[in-house]
């Protein structure tokens, strides 16, 4: 046998002796976003041509100008290259070239984890956290429906026609219904939570309101999931500047200060229900982030309890669900009767206020960053009121997954 | 539904995996098990998530378990498989291995939407690919 680590360092938070080491040393001090389109929309234009869009109104929005930008940092594969960034803005010698792994929106509190570090660390001065992302040039799920032969990858799920993450989280939806009679209305709670924040949302692409009895009027998609439980596709790039507390305090936009960026999964959860169904018994029927969330907490020096409004990344809602218990908004299992009980909206946790990825746009998380932001300012359309503590939630996913606490003031 | 679903791809092998195909193609049901320790696991890897240890067995499993999890895809993902129909996909833990379960994402053929439940007992069929390879499929076992 060869020697092993206890797997009791599982969820005891950071391994790092003093987790608040980066508390308040980095901010958010500008977003910015092209236009959101739906799926297809931007192909022809491209997507380096939309990421330096949205570079450029970050940095206009905070006050600090591109050429200024020596770190670059962004995940899951995203195309753009920090190379052909900095030389379109013609930017100060990169010292940052940051990607974290893993798929979708999992990873996005890497990005922010590793641009935070080195603004901290004074690796770099000015960082831009940036996804930019062009869903129309390969409609989901055609180059594997169309190979006679898959790469041995994606061999274990495709062959038995699961290709879309919708159908592989819908197993895990399943799953909780069955272990804690969670309901397709548990499901609908989120899903209209999305389309009434998102109704006051002018730059929203779905603002009809969905009722209860719409809901239920539509078919499955993948049984017991319907459209309205599905995210969009969407052609966008957004990014955002950290700089140092010290260098944010100097700008004249607000900081929104990074009081903690994790990343994580547990043991064995390998591409998750994206591949791997061998996970740990207690997190098939979660979102893998109850690693992630004890070591944000720890780090933050913050719990459940101080989080004014929380963005839980809502690809699928069951998933929102699963996160609201991983992240201790309540009991395991309880996440069902907690949305009954009027656990979220504006006047109890205020969730996914942009209206998410179910109806905002899907910028594969980057946008729940940047309605963070807002709350914090003081300037979102659902504003609430005096938020000082900001939750936002990675997707639930492949190894890693993520999550960042934000704060109004230095924490 | 028919046991067969002409259209989906088929899988491709690597060094790793190729043992678990080949034998589905002779219709057995080989699963991974660590040369150490003894560890069944799945789907093959390159080493002992229980141990850390490189070296590789098989064994050949009764291919008996019980449904896990399951989806019915109303909807195709791409318009060309429009002609499956409302299928399943379903997650199935084993019976009889050694270490942390053993699951296999599979199908269920022969059973209809209220039949398939988490808990249901099944055994595993296989379902031909080509002259080398077939996909382990399972059918209620009663």
């Amino acid at each position: 046998m060869v020697p092993r680590g206890s797997p009791g360092f599982m969820l005891k938070g950071s391994s790092v002796a003093d987790p608040s080491w980066l508390r308040g040393r980095a901010a958010i001090v500008g977003i910015g976003s092209t236009a959101y389109g739906r799926r297809g929309e931007f192909t022809r234009r491209g997507e380096l041509s939309m990421a330096a869009e949205a570079v450029a109104a970050a940095c206009a929005d905070a006050g600090i100008a591109p050429a200024d930008i020596d770190g670059w940092s962004s995940y899951s594969m995203d195309g753009t290259e920090p190379g052909d960034l900095a030389h379109a803005f013609g930017s100060r010698p990169v010292r940052l070239a940051s990607m974290t792994h893993g798929g979708g929106g999992a990873a996005i509190g890497g990005a922010f984890l590793h641009a935070a570090m080195a603004v901290a660390t004074g690796q770099a001065d000015v960082c831009v956290v940036y996804r930019s992302i062009c869903q129309g040039k390969l409609p989901f799920g055609q180059a594997m429906a169309r190979a006679s032969r898959l790469p041995p990858a994606f061999s274990w799920a495709a062959p038995y026609g699961l290709m879309a993450p919708g159908q592989m989280f819908a197993l895990a939806a399943v799953r909780h219904m069955h272990l804690y009679g969670t309901t397709e209305e548990h499901f609908s709670r989120i899903a209209i939570n999305a389309r009434d924040m998102a109704a006051n949302n002018p730059q929203a692409r779905f603002r009809e309101p969905l009722s209860a009895d719409q809901y239920f009027s539509m078919p499955y998609i993948y049984e017991p999931l319907r459209r309205p439980d599905l995210c969009m596709e969407s052609d966008v790039a957004v990014a955002v500047v950290i700089t140092s507390a010290e260098r944010a305090a100097d700008l004249d936009s607000d900081a929104a200060h990074i009081a903690a960026a994790s990343i994580g999964a547990p043991q064995r959860f390998g591409q998750g229900l994206l591949g791997s169904y061998n996970m740990r018994d207690d997190d098939f029927a979660s979102a893998g982030q109850r690693t992630v969330a004890a070591d944000l907490y720890s780090k933050a020096g913050l719990g459940p309890a101080d989080v004014d409004v929380a963005q839980i990344y809502d690809h699928f809602s069951p998933l929102v669900l699963m996160g609201l218990e991983d992240f201790g908004f309540c009991e395991v299992g309880e996440s069902g009767p907690f949305v009954d009980d009027g656990g979220i909206g504006l006047d109890a946790l205020p969730l996914n206020t942009a209206g998410g990825n179910l109806a905002e746009v899907y910028a594969h998380g980057m946008t729940q960053v940047s309605e963070a932001v807002r709350q914090l300012r003081g300037t979102a359309v659902n504003q609430v009121a005096g938020a000082e503590v900001a939750l936002v939630v990675g997707g639930a996913g492949p190894t890693p997954t993520s999550a960042l606490i934000l704060t109004k003031g230095a924490p | 539904m028919s046991s067969q679903m002409p259209g989906l791809p088929a899988p491709g092998l690597s060094p790793i995996s190729a043992p678990y195909w080949r034998a589905a193609g002779e219709r057995r049901l080989l699963i991974q098990r660590c040369g150490d320790c003894g560890a069944h696991r799945h789907p093959p890897t390159s080493a002992c998530y229980a141990c850390g240890s490189l070296a590789i067995d098989w064994d050949e499993v009764a291919g008996t378990g019980r449904v896990y999890s399951y989806v019915w895809t109303h909807r195709p993902v791409v318009e060309i498989f429009e002609n499956l129909g409302v299928y399943n996909a379903a997650v199935i833990e084993l019976d009889g291995t050694i270490g942390e379960p053993v699951r296999i994402l599979s199908r269920v053929n022969e059973i209809d939407r209220d039949g398939l439940i988490v808990g249901l007992e099944v055994r595993v069929d296989f379902d031909p690919i080509d002259d080398e390879i077939a996909l382990p499929v399972f059918v209620p076992l009663t």
